[in-house]
């Protein structure tokens, strides 16, 4: 469990890191876009280039992230495998136990694993080089307009960073309970399937007693420090763009024309 | 029984970007029936240390030897076996309770193991504690913290195990209740029990410990019998710890009167007419 990195953020120095929330967010979003858009090998080839460059210069080691992406690897093994059974497309290739394996399927596959990849690895890319609060304030100051029709925008970002910020806090609790309930004999890991089934209750009983009162005291915390939303209120970190992030963002306008040109 | 930590070691997360070596080359013992505290840090590895004795981690490297157990880094089958002898009480352990009453909770641990309690096995634990059985039919949620706490240890206590490990089982309890706690640690050691206990209390460890391991940055920062461990006060403030009110005073009189005065165990009374009596020699000569 501790090994699997999705939404971890993973601290460094690098020009990834130092990037605008914003124009992470910004790239990410216009990125998984593209990548539903793409069809050639070419443009597939140059989303791949681009995606490798990104992750090289979060200076965080490849061994980690493909090791941390470890259940990915089996949902696109699957993904791939599936494909090779089921599509019947083009001419068949060769026979495997009375199944034909259509070369339409290796294609196809290969696409949807790779648009599967390429979306997990981006992702993962900006939740590893962004703070969780920064994301969130990204989220608050790019959906700002959105305030104009009512929508209630500060309180959303505040709803998103409060439960990422307990996330860590709820997992290392789920581990100091099943600890303590473990010396106290309760074995998830052996025994009848009826009896593992039990076995969650002397775990997610105290867990969400344990949240709710977590929340309850942190609802109070916030009260008797005047908390009452965003109207009025300043930043003590505030979001600026940098001339980092409009290099960043005209090669990937670039990487994007390039994919248009080879594309349509 | 006895434990022996033979060149124990232990990371967290190995061969990660986030590798944290919590314990290194650790080598103690603790002897059957004997209390011992211990101290040190946030993070000093403490906890880590405890967690090892009953198998809930394993050592990176090393053994750890409990009795007839012997735990290393690969699999042991026999770990619910030794965690029916070496009882765990985690810190704030009332936020483990689930169950719908306060009996429930405590047939728990003994169903899990197999273990059959009577009702007047139950009632004894109760009262040790200090609890009255009035309670036992209610909804543990109900009670007070201190009471809570107290079911909680009586949960572990409940399987009569021969080590006892207490994580800072005193932590948020007013003065009475965590004297009353201490004064049962002290019953149950002199019942034969093995406690182990982590503590920041220096009276505490005065009072109780025959051997006091101060942990600092994952080793061991010094060992010893505790009135041993606080002439030193050097080493105990490195950790992050006072030493006892008594040694403060001593230290004090010494230093403004020149009057030195050994501490090997006084109670305050006793101290004091040393002090007097002191103080009534220097002003004769």
């Amino acid at each position: 469990m501790s090994s699997f990195i999705i939404g971890q953020y993973m601290p460094k120095d690098s020009i990834i890191h130092r990037l605008d929330p914003r124009t992470k967010m910004l790239i990410v979003f216009f990125f998984v876009i593209t990548i539903f858009i793409a069809d050639g090998v070419w443009s597939y080839l140059i989303l791949l280039i681009f995606a490798i460059l990104t992750t090289t210069l979060t200076t965080i080691p490849v061994k980690y992230i493909a090791k941390g992406l470890k259940p990915v690897w089996w949902i696109i093994i699957i993904t791939l495998v599936l494909h090779l059974i089921i599509t019947k497309e083009g001419p068949t290739l060769f026979n495997v136990m009375g199944w034909d394996i259509h070369q339409g399927a290796f294609i196809k596959g290969a696409k949807i694993s790779l648009r599967f990849f390429l979306l997990i690895l981006m992702t993962t890319v900006l939740t590893l080089t962004t703070p969780p609060i920064a994301i969130t304030d990204a989220v608050e100051s790019l959906l700002k307009p959105l305030k104009k029709i009512n929508v209630p925008v500060h309180e959303l970002a505040l709803m998103m960073s409060i439960s990422l910020r307990f996330i860590p806090t709820l997992m290392q609790e789920m581990d100091k309970i099943s600890k303590a309930q473990a010396s106290r004999g309760l074995d998830m890991s052996t025994g009848k399937l009826k009896d593992r089934a039990q076995a969650i209750l002397p775990l997610f009983i105290p867990l969400f007693i344990n949240a709710f009162r977590r929340a309850e005291d942190l609802a109070i915390a916030m009260e008797a420090r005047g908390y009452r939303g965003g109207e009025y209120r300043t930043k003590f970190r505030e979001l600026r763009f940098k001339r980092q992030d409009v290099v960043v963002s005209i090669m990937f306008l670039l990487m994007i024309f390039l994919f248009c040109l080879i594309e349509f | 029984m006895n434990l022996d930590f033979k060149d124990v070691s232990y990371t967290y997360q190995p061969n990660t970007p986030l590798e944290n070596r919590a314990l290194e080359d650790i080598n103690l013992s603790i002897r059957k029936g004997s209390f011992t505290c211990v101290a040190g840090r946030t993070g000093s590895g403490k906890s880590t240390m405890v967690q090892l004795i009953n198998g809930l981690l394993r050592p990176t490297q090393g053994e750890i030897v409990a009795g007839d157990f012997s735990l290393t880094q690969g699999k042991n089958k026999s770990i619910k076996e030794l965690r029916k002898q070496v009882a765990m009480v985690f810190q704030y352990p009332e936020h483990q309770l689930f169950e719908e009453t306060v009996k429930k909770e405590l047939i728990f641990g003994p169903k899990n193991f197999g273990i059959k309690v009577t009702d007047s096995q139950i009632e004894q634990v109760v009262k040790a504690v200090g609890l009255s059985s009035e309670l036992l039919d209610r909804s543990p949620f109900e009670l007070s913290g201190g009471q809570k706490r107290r079911v909680a240890i009586a949960s572990a206590l409940i399987l009569d195990p021969s080590v006892l490990i207490l994580d800072e089982p005193t932590a948020g309890l007013d003065p009475t209740g965590q004297r009353q706690l201490m004064d049962l640690f002290q019953i149950l050691q002199s019942q034969g029990k093995t406690i182990i206990m982590i503590t920041h209390h220096m009276e505490h460890v005065l009072r109780a410990a025959d051997q006091l391991i101060i942990f600092d940055q994952g080793r061991i920062a010094v060992q010893g019998k505790p009135i041993e461990v606080f002439s030193d006060q050097e080493v105990l403030r490195k950790s992050g710890l006072q030493p006892p009110d008594e040694f403060l005073f001593l230290d004090e009189l010494k230093k403004q009167f020149d009057i030195d005065i050994p501490y090997k165990g006084q109670t305050l009374d006793e101290l004091v007419s040393e002090v007097v009596k002191a103080i009534k020699l220097r002003d004769l000569s």
